[in-house]
């Protein structure tokens, strides 16, 4: 019998792969891995500081497509364009990982059948990290992402429940997997480099931003000189880094590393600490975090509603530096070892790649079933109100709504 | 004749810092005082509220002294004068007692309507704006609802420290400018005399020890002398038939940002389903200081749209050609001032989502 022939799927808004660094394109090459054997994919790369002898045509069973852009930046706009239009001669679903390019989709939607998911990242539009014409632009593309998807991706409940109060929608909760890290035993050589391995450690890897509380957290652990911190990070990236680096350096306890971009030497720190500081604020489910909790690290983390969410509110947690040290001085080594099993227990059931990617297959498949978005309000809300008197279901006119609650 | 208008812009200007200091003291005394009590202000102590009573008491000084050595102003002014003091007594009583807004609105009609029937403004501009087919009685009762809404407008444009006082230099800087190339001897007195009167005002206005704000009481009678000067302007360069086109122009020009911004924020409060003084942060000052929060850029922001408008109507052939190009201009404007006020409201749902704990 004649194979069924495979649908194409081209993802779009990564830097490319092989994956260097970032959540996107470890998802990228992860989507790839799991799911070649269904899809014809294509991802498209940055041609950005990849040279051409080095601009591989297949990776894993992808095709890759290089577009001479940067994938960040202001470039993301041109980049993720023009990997669009590129994508729409061949392909029957796009897959976008962030909102850049979603000024075409209403294009894209009137003009072609081609079925879109977007993901919507983590309320990008309010990260500090932009200037205010960025801000002003995001803003405007996550509703032109959300509404002129087939799908859309958030990943974390609670973004969830903000697209649904502000758009009406439902977006699909789709996290990241973890499993990618790896358990290492520090060799002789890795004790030589990294003395303070020999003892127990708490860790935070992220970059370095207000947002992130690093300023926070190094306050608090500078005054216990028998708690070692190590914390990796780019601290040359900002004037913010620069003076935290002079200032704390100076603390023997506190160890301030600059960014590790393999995976075996950030695993080597990571997953032989004692305790994992997560200290973001912003941006919904954060991958380091998930990737702390596979590792079965204890987590303190800043007590905004998407860390919650992801640690299934059984991590400790902090809201400002008193809290921080509370939790440090309180909590007892039992409970530290309980709750790094309770976050591996999670990381096991949630943020496995083969979950992730499942779920991503999942919508794939819905697009080609499905032919509009689903409304958070039930279509009992939209009937008239005497009709459903009538037939005594006056009830259902009004319904708690999940994000309600 | 320059020795005139020399002394009376001066002696405006140098009246205000011998009454300001005054005033405060006064002010203090009596509770006349903004004090910070709710979070739309942003001022952390109370500020005195004597800009107004102060400009007027500097005016009255200034126009008595005219009139004794000049004899300056016709008779038609005293509907001026006491329709502005009027509205300065309601607004300082309004200051210190919190008086219902529409006996407020009622106050402001009865001056619009003096002020027409003394025939100080008149309908003969209509015809102009291709309205001259209106009946008479509805001529004369827009002209005082017009009236009544731009003092309003004005009254509601006194956000933040200095807008509306940079808004009426600008004013009478134009009416000041027009009346001195067309020989119109008594409304050049009285811009001059106000121009001298808000530099001083503004001196207080930003400073940050001596702070005066202009009060209900200034912004309304100001407003209001505001409105009827370019109205009588632009009647008088009708009549002239010099320029008017650009006149008439430009002096609406200089009005139109206060009564847009004023409309736009009463269209969007009844929508919502309150009432249009419903107090909130959607003025267009607001939606700037949350971009940008420095008032002093905020000011050059705002004035830098009404001159944008003004350089519109000194190039614009027709009043067609202004419609349409001001029009798209303060679309544009409403479309970004929209995604800044939707901004705000995501901001807070995302603040109340960050607290919400599902788990």
């Amino acid at each position: 019998m004649k194979d069924t022939i495979k649908k194409k799927l081209a993802i779009i808004g990564t830097v490319g792969l092989p994956a260097n660094y970032g959540g996107f394109e470890t998802l990228a090459e992860r989507l790839v891995e799991n799911l070649a054997s269904q899809y014809d994919m294509t991802v498209y790369c940055t041609t950005h500081n990849v040279p051409k002898e080095k601009r591989i045509k297949k990776y894993k069973r992808a095709s890759l497509k290089y577009i001479p852009f940067k994938a960040n930046g202001a470039q993301s706009i041109p980049y993720d364009t023009l990997s669009i239009l590129h994508a729409l001669f061949f392909a029957d679903v796009l897959l976008i990982l962030g909102v850049s390019g979603a000024w075409i989709l209403p294009f894209v939607k009137l003009f072609t059948n081609k079925k879109i998911i977007i993901s919507i990242d983590g309320i990008e539009w309010k990260r500090n990290k932009w200037s205010l014409p960025a801000k002003w632009y995001l803003w405007w593309a996550e509703k032109i992402a959300v509404k002129y998807s087939h799908f859309d991706i958030s990943d974390n409940e609670s973004i969830q429940d903000y697209t649904a109060m502000k758009y009406g929608s439902l977006s699909n909760v789709i996290e990241y997997g973890a499993d990618h890290t790896l358990e290492v035993e520090p060799t002789q050589k890795d004790i030589e480099k990294y003395p303070f391995l020999t003892r127990p450690y708490a860790f935070k890897v992220c970059r370095i931003e207000p947002e992130n509380h690093v300023h926070l957290i190094l306050e608090v652990f500078a005054r216990y000189p028998n708690k070692p911190f190590v914390m990796v990070g780019n601290w040359k990236n900002s004037q913010y880094g620069e003076k935290l680096k002079i200032e704390y350096n100076q603390y023997e306890h506190i160890h301030l590393l600059d960014p590790i971009y393999d995976q075996r030497g950030l695993d080597l720190l990571r997953g032989n600490a004692s305790l994992y500081v997560h200290g973001h604020s912003a941006g919904g489910t954060n991958p380091s975090l998930v990737e702390a909790m596979y590792l079965g690290l204890p987590i303190v983390s800043y007590g905004v509603s998407y860390n919650r969410t992801t640690t299934e509110g059984k991590a400790k947690y902090f809201k400002n530096a008193k809290e921080l040290e509370q939790v440090l001085t309180s909590t007892d080594s039992t409970d530290w070892f309980e709750i790094g099993k309770t976050m591996k227990n999670i990381a096991m059931r949630r943020y496995i790649w083969s979950v992730i990617a499942d779920k991503y297959n999942h919508l794939i498949m819905q697009t080609f079933e499905v032919g509009y978005k689903s409304s958070v309000r039930p279509i009992t809300t939209y009937l008239d109100y005497g009709d459903l008197k009538n037939v005594q279901a006056a009830h259902l006119a009004n319904q708690n709504l999940f994000f309600e609650n | 004749m320059e020795f005139n208008y020399i002394l009376t812009f001066s002696l405006s200007l140098i009246l205000m810092f011998f009454i300001v200091p005054f005033m405060r003291q006064i002010a203090k005394r009596f509770k006349l005082v903004d004090q910070p009590d709710n979070i739309r202000k942003k001022h952390g102590k109370a500020i005195p509220l004597v800009g107004g009573i102060s400009i007027m008491i500097v005016l009255l000084l200034v126009f008595f002294l005219q009139i004794f050595l000049f004899d300056q102003f016709s008779k038609n002014y005293i509907s001026l004068l006491f329709g502005s003091l009027i509205l300065l007594v309601t607004g300082v009583i309004d200051d210190k007692i919190e008086i219902h807004p529409y006996y407020k609105l009622i106050v402001q009609f009865i001056c619009a309507y003096t002020i027409v029937a003394s025939g100080f403004i008149g309908i003969s501009f209509y015809n102009a704006l291709g309205l001259g087919f209106l009946p008479v009685s509805i001529q004369y009762a827009l002209l005082v609802l017009f009236v009544v809404g731009a003092i309003n407008a004005y009254n509601l444009m006194d956000g933040i420290d200095g807008l509306v006082g940079n808004l009426f230099l600008i004013n009478f800087t134009i009416t000041a400018m027009i009346s001195f190339i067309f020989d119109i001897n008594s409304i050049l007195i009285v811009s001059l005399g106000v121009l001298g009167a808000i530099l001083g005002f503004l001196k207080y206005n930003f400073s940050k020890k001596k702070k005066i704000f202009l009060g209900d009481g200034g912004t309304l009678f100001l407003g209001f002398i505001t409105v009827v000067i370019n109205i009588n302007l632009i009647e008088q360069s009708l009549i002239a038939n010099t320029n008017s086109l650009t006149i008439f122009l430009g002096l609406t020009a200089v009005m139109i940002l206060p009564i847009y911004d004023a409309l736009r924020v009463f269209y969007r409060r009844i929508r919502k389903g309150n009432s249009p003084f419903f107090p909130d942060r959607t003025h267009i000052h607001h939606v700037f200081l949350d971009i940008v929060p420095s008032v002093k850029k905020v000011n050059v922001m705002i004035i830098t749209i009404v001159l944008m408008i003004l350089g519109v109507a000194t190039l614009c052939s027709s009043i067609f050609q202004f419609v349409l190009i001001t029009s798209i201009l303060l679309f544009l404007l409403q479309l970004f001032i929209n995604m800044n006020l939707a901004i705000e409201e995501d901001k807070q749902i995302i603040q109340m989502i960050e607290q919400k704990f599902l788990y």
